[in-house]
């Protein structure tokens, strides 16, 4: 029993700053034998849509790349982790999901730039807020394959969750829509027609319609399906 | 905890992940676990809980309740990432009285105190472990709940991901797919987009028939929103 990953979650439990955190988390992947960490913390609910990237060891032009390439877009990897909840294996990839074309030249380009075997962790967290870590460049290869990789992923999702809460929380209800509103645009997002609504919830046609033009109003959209994107990309409800 | 997590990434079924996760939590202290997806906003399915070592009463009495919408504490420990002890969840909040007489039921059949585990997964499909502590059950010591609630969420991903390759697989869209859903999902009619990309409004309504097939949806806002959820598209 290897008591290391039980120590580091209590380590994290404990960690009072981000930077703490950032700090104790690349340290026991290095020990584990990787020498680069990657964090891309995704929008609410968008996966691909990145908001903050952390990294330790990558070298400077494939980061430059990374991100002119738009931080994850068409990066097949992430996409397969992010979909499948498990860790995924960089070499994998292309021999058990089919690419598209941008996926397969995202692929080449990073392979130029000499980016080689890498684990991907999908991490999830509350309201949407999923994150990938990336673990490369090992001291030595076999570790890609022996390595325990479900304990690796949970150390970063602890260290995902711990992030979370030690930010401010965001008050409920800030978005500035009323429980009713995000009900309505729950139904909206799958694709019930306002008349069906309005059966669903025994209210009046006319009332889903009010509804809907103040859920527009306030969501600064113009139609139902821009609406229902706007509530998914902020985490109001779920896609 | 290398090797439950092993074991439980290895299990080929939902009932061995099940039964490695329930007998982790008995050797730490917790006599009774239960496990399920929480309904939300999406058509997901809501599956119904596995338990063990519930009594009868228990469970029936928690499931003859819309339980997924008065039991408060999942909900809680959902939103704070963190695990909620039962008891302080409930002294902590003012119930409404559906609520209220939720718990007033349940304290009648049951004598236990317990922490709600929160697991989150892939495309927001989240789930709840619960585990109870029953009088006799020995002390939990420190670290023992982090330690459950990682394994747990290691489950959970590992019950997520025996049907998430079938989903990639079938539901990879074209690049000419995705640029069109992506207009679809700023609200553009198939006239407009049939516009701004120089062909017909028939090649729009053929190609939108293929997104719903492969999305497994039949309207254009369900398309979008799935798209968004599966990351083919940005919001």
């Amino acid at each position: 029993m290897n008591a290391t990953n039980e120590h580091v979650l209590r380590q994290i439990e404990k960690a009072e700053s981000l930077a703490a955190l950032w700090a104790l988390t690349v340290r026991h992947f290095r020990a584990q034998g990787f020498e680069a960490v990657g964090y891309i913390l995704f929008d609410h609910g968008n996966i691909g849509q990145a908001v903050a990237l952390l990294e330790h060891g990558f070298p400077s032009d494939v980061l430059s790349t990374y991100a002119a390439l738009g931080y994850g877009r068409n990066d097949a990897t992430l996409r397969v982790a992010m979909a499948t909840g498990s860790p995924v294996l960089r070499s994998k990839v292309p021999e058990h999901y089919k690419l598209s074309r941008e996926e397969a030249w995202h692929r080449k380009v990073m392979e130029g730039l000499g980016v080689g075997e890498l684990l991907a962790l999908p991490l999830y967290g509350p309201g949407g807020r999923d994150a990938l870590c990336a673990l490369t460049r090992a001291a030595d290869p076999a570790l890609f394959e022996q390595a325990n990789v479900v304990a690796l992923q949970m150390v970063a999702q602890a260290a995902h969750l711990k992030a979370f809460s030690m930010r401010t929380v965001e008050p409920a209800g800030g978005h500035g829509l009323s429980p009713r509103e995000v009900e309505i645009l729950r139904w909206v997002a799958q694709g019930k027609s306002n008349g069906v609504i309005a059966e669903i919830l025994e209210i009046s046609i006319g009332t889903v319609d009010t509804y809907l033009r103040r859920l527009f109003e306030k969501l600064e959209v113009a139609d139902r399906t821009s609406a229902a994107v706007k509530g998914v990309s902020m985490g109001l409800i779920r896609a | 905890m290398d090797v439950i997590l092993r074991r439980i990434a290895d299990a080929p079924s939902l009932p061995l992940i099940w039964r490695h996760l329930t007998r982790f939590c008995r050797r730490h202290g917790f006599s009774a676990s239960s496990y399920y997806i929480v309904r939300s906003g999406s058509s997901l399915p809501a599956a119904v809980p596995l338990q063990d070592g519930f009594t009868r009463e228990e469970v029936e009495t928690y499931m003859s309740f819309d339980f997924q919408r008065l039991d408060i504490v999942p909900r809680i420990a959902l939103a704070a990432g963190v695990p909620v002890r039962w008891t302080e969840a409930w002294a902590n909040r003012q119930l409404t009285p559906e609520e209220s007489a939720f718990v007033n039921a349940m304290r009648k059949v049951s004598f236990s105190d317990g922490f709600s585990l929160p697991c989150y997964g892939p495309n927001g499909r989240n789930a709840i472990v619960g585990v109870a502590q029953r009088p006799g059950d020995p002390e939990v010591e420190p670290g023992v709940l982090t330690l459950l609630h990682f394994v747990a969420q290691s489950a959970h991903l590992r019950i997520c991901a025996q049907f998430a390759d079938e989903m990639l697989l079938d539901r990879q869209l074209s690049s000419r797919e995705k640029e069109i859903l992506d207009w679809v999902a700023r609200g553009k009619s198939n006239t407009v987009i049939a516009d701004i990309l120089e062909i017909s409004p028939g090649t729009v309504d053929t190609y939108m028939r293929r997104i719903y097939e492969k999305l497994d949806v039949s309207d254009r806002t369900s398309a979008a929103v799935k798209g968004v959820g599966l990351g083919l598209i940005a919001a």
